[in-house]
């Protein structure tokens, strides 16, 4: 198993945020109103988070992953209500991307994961409801950003034996 | 420049923003959103994030039956504990919710799934104050017996949405308490239960 450092994490994480400023970026332009307004705050958010983790790395020494030129993204945004599709889609990689940083050494970069993973899954939430697709109940999964091979530990319930 | 990300764009952003400027959308364009050409990396692999997730190897969890496990190292357990306690009375406020408003199944059935969840996965790793470990410490106390607040839908979604948003932001702390695979777990059922909390705020 590759072993997670934090600086691979936060690497991880970096990539994460990249693709999200370049997403919001592009699905910004379908929306309007308030909704494009919430977009763009959200924007400035995740270019902040985005600086906020490269200067972690630069505090350990490493310089933070590029941006790439350009991204597949996962939802071409023809509409509001694509852009907002595009928007919850982007936020559950983020997720993903943090749920890797929730595991390292450093207590201080967990919390950071965990608290960047709750204001991404509302976020994606928030989306999801923008892009009525029906009534909205929240995550689809009981453990979001996680593969569910790690949910499966050898067990030991009540202590019984194995 | 790829043309997807010649769209308007958002207005707001600052010149000379230098980590971003590779990856940022021209802030005007009249060219369509997306074309071809946008599709240069594979998502998964500029986004993925699972590959490097560490499987949870819980130093509380035990070994094989002949064998007495040696001591465990306690120090998480009052996270573990406070995280099935926290899942329990969120199992039984839902529980007590749906039996009183069944016209709420839409919303409080798919939750109410996850909360059960996270419970069996939480209790899988380890039934503190258990077992073998009895003395170990850390006994979980039994389930609430909880009654669906009184003053209708909106009254019972408030209810529920402030347990989801306190029981997320005690999370936030406990994965700094806990080892690095609790703590994945936890951050994860926390994201869950922010997400909930969103979700109960605009039906209520």
């Amino acid at each position: 198993m590759t072993e997670v450092t934090p600086v691979s994490a936060l690497q991880e994480a970096l990539k994460a945020e990249h693709a999200a400023v370049y997403g919001y970026g592009v699905l910004g332009a379908r929306l309007r109103g308030t909704t494009q307004d919430t977009a763009r705050t959200i924007w400035d958010d995740h270019r902040a988070q985005r600086d906020d983790l490269i200067s972690r790395l630069a505090a350990r020494g490493v310089r933070g992953v590029a941006a790439s030129p350009v991204y597949r993204i996962p939802v071409r945004p023809t509409s509001g209500r694509t852009a907002a599709q595009l928007a919850a889609a982007l936020e559950r990689d983020l997720v993903t991307a943090y749920a890797g940083l929730a595991g390292v050494a450093d207590p201080a970069l967990r919390t950071v994961a965990a608290r960047e993973m709750q204001q991404a899954m509302t976020r994606s939430v928030r989306w999801q409801a923008m892009a009525g697709t029906g009534r909205t109940t929240g995550p689809s999964s009981a453990f979001p950003g996680l593969p569910a091979a790690s949910l499966a530990p050898a067990p030991e319930p009540g202590g019984t034996g194995g | 420049m790829p043309e997807a990300a010649a769209g308007k764009g958002l207005s707001t952003r600052p010149a000379g923003s230098p980590a971003a400027s590779a990856a940022e959308p021209p802030a005007a364009s009249t060219a369509p959103p997306s074309a071809p050409r946008t599709a240069a990396l594979p998502r998964r692999s500029v986004l993925g994030g699972s590959a490097v997730l560490a499987l949870p190897a819980l130093p509380l969890l035990g070994g094989c039956k002949a064998v007495e496990p040696a001591k465990a190292d306690t120090s998480a357990l009052p996270v573990l504990v406070a995280a099935i306690t926290a899942e329990q009375d969120l199992v039984a406020r839902y529980e007590a919710a749906r039996s009183a408003h069944g016209d709420l199944a839409w919303l409080l059935d798919p939750v109410l799934a996850h909360h059960r969840s996270h419970l069996d996965v939480l209790r899988r790793h380890y039934v503190p104050g258990s077992g073998r470990r009895a003395g170990e410490g850390g006994k979980i106390p039994a389930s609430p017996q909880v009654k669906a607040p009184e003053g209708g839908v909106g009254a019972v979604l408030a209810d529920l949405r402030q347990a989801e948003t306190g029981a997320a932001a005690r999370l936030v702390a406990a994965v700094a308490k806990a080892d690095a695979g609790l703590a994945q777990v936890l951050a994860s059922i926390g994201a869950c239960e922010a997400g909930h909390a969103e979700a109960l705020g605009r039906a209520s």
